[in-house]
């Protein structure tokens, strides 16, 4: 009884170990994206003009371009996905997500492109946006000067 | 005449037995994300009240909406979560398993002064879209 116990408890063991789930929030917090993947330094000095010429217009703006939204992804594909990587990640997708995410995210560190989503980009890079596994929008509140009064980072996925 | 209804009842009896012989569906309390953004839970959405809460408030904590409706006056956020799995059986032992989703959404309108308005947190229904439901919440306020 008592080994028949210890079977178990072993082969329970052995199943769990293949379900461990990768900690994405100590991965990728505000801070980590700010600095990685942001090109500029953003504070109340920084001005529209500094923010276009790093990371273009804005995909969208609210309250005559008060507030400016930057839709950003991270893609591993810097000179673009092609048809046939679309079908290998189209396949691999549904994959348990501990045996392939925990490799992915430190490939995207290491080697990822940022690209800001725009009506034209979303056109013209539309399988990049769908195989992305990191989203983040960049909300910017401009004062009346024309320099940052407000900003903040919310993490769309993961 | 009361034969005759007995007869059409047997046969959608066996009809949907025949159809759904080799289906199961197991519900499942809602969790991870099938579509869209993330999941906005209830107690963050109230952290906003209406007539207080400003539209920059609102992106700064939810980010860009999923769509806006009626010249950005209405934002629009959904999500859909795995309730459940329909298993579907085929001849010869195939078959396959399909996820079963609900979609919420979190609508927001907004007034002339970029204060929030109206919130409402609901599902898409049954037989219409996401996005047709958004519509049809704009169209209320209209009739208001």
């Amino acid at each position: 009884m008592k080994i028949l116990g210890i079977c178990l408890l072993v082969v329970t063991a052995v199943f769990l170990f293949g379900c461990r789930t990768v900690s994405y929030e100590s991965y990728f917090t505000d801070e980590y994206l700010y600095a990685r993947w942001l090109p500029i330094p953003i504070d109340s000095n920084t001005s529209r003009g500094q923010i276009v010429e790093k990371l273009g217009d804005p995909s969208k703006i609210y309250e005559n371009g008060r507030i400016a939204v930057y839709r950003a992804i991270v893609h591993e594909w810097k000179n673009g996905m092609n048809d046939k990587q679309y079908a290998t990640w189209s396949a691999a997708k549904n994959f348990p997500a501990g045996m392939i995410e925990k490799w992915r995210f430190e490939h995207l560190d290491a080697e990822g492109a940022l690209l800001v989503v725009t009506p034209e980009h979303e056109a013209k890079y539309q399988k990049e946006i769908i195989a992305s596994v990191l989203e983040f929008h960049l909300i910017l509140v401009y004062g009346n000067e024309g320099v940052v009064l407000r900003h903040g980072l919310v993490r769309r996925q993961p | 005449m009361k034969c005759t209804r007995s007869i059409a009842r047997g046969f959608i009896l066996i009809a949907l037995l025949l159809v759904s012989s080799g289906c199961l569906y197991i519900p499942t309390p809602q969790h991870s994300i099938m579509h869209g953004r993330g999941m906005i839970a209830q107690e963050a959405i109230q952290e906003f009240r209406p007539g207080a809460a400003t539209r920059e408030e609102i992106l700064l904590r939810f980010g860009e909406p999923d769509a806006t409706l009626s010249n950005q006056s209405v934002f629009v956020y959904t999500w859909t979560r795995t309730q459940g799995y329909l298993f579907i059986g085929g001849a010869g032992g195939r078959g396959a398993i399909v996820d079963v989703g609900h979609t919420s959404l979190l609508l927001m309108e907004f007034d002339e002064r970029n204060c929030l308005k109206r919130v409402e947190l609901t599902s898409a229904g049954l037989f219409s879209s996401a996005m047709e439901k958004a519509s049809a919440w704009v169209l209320e306020k209209t009739e208001d």
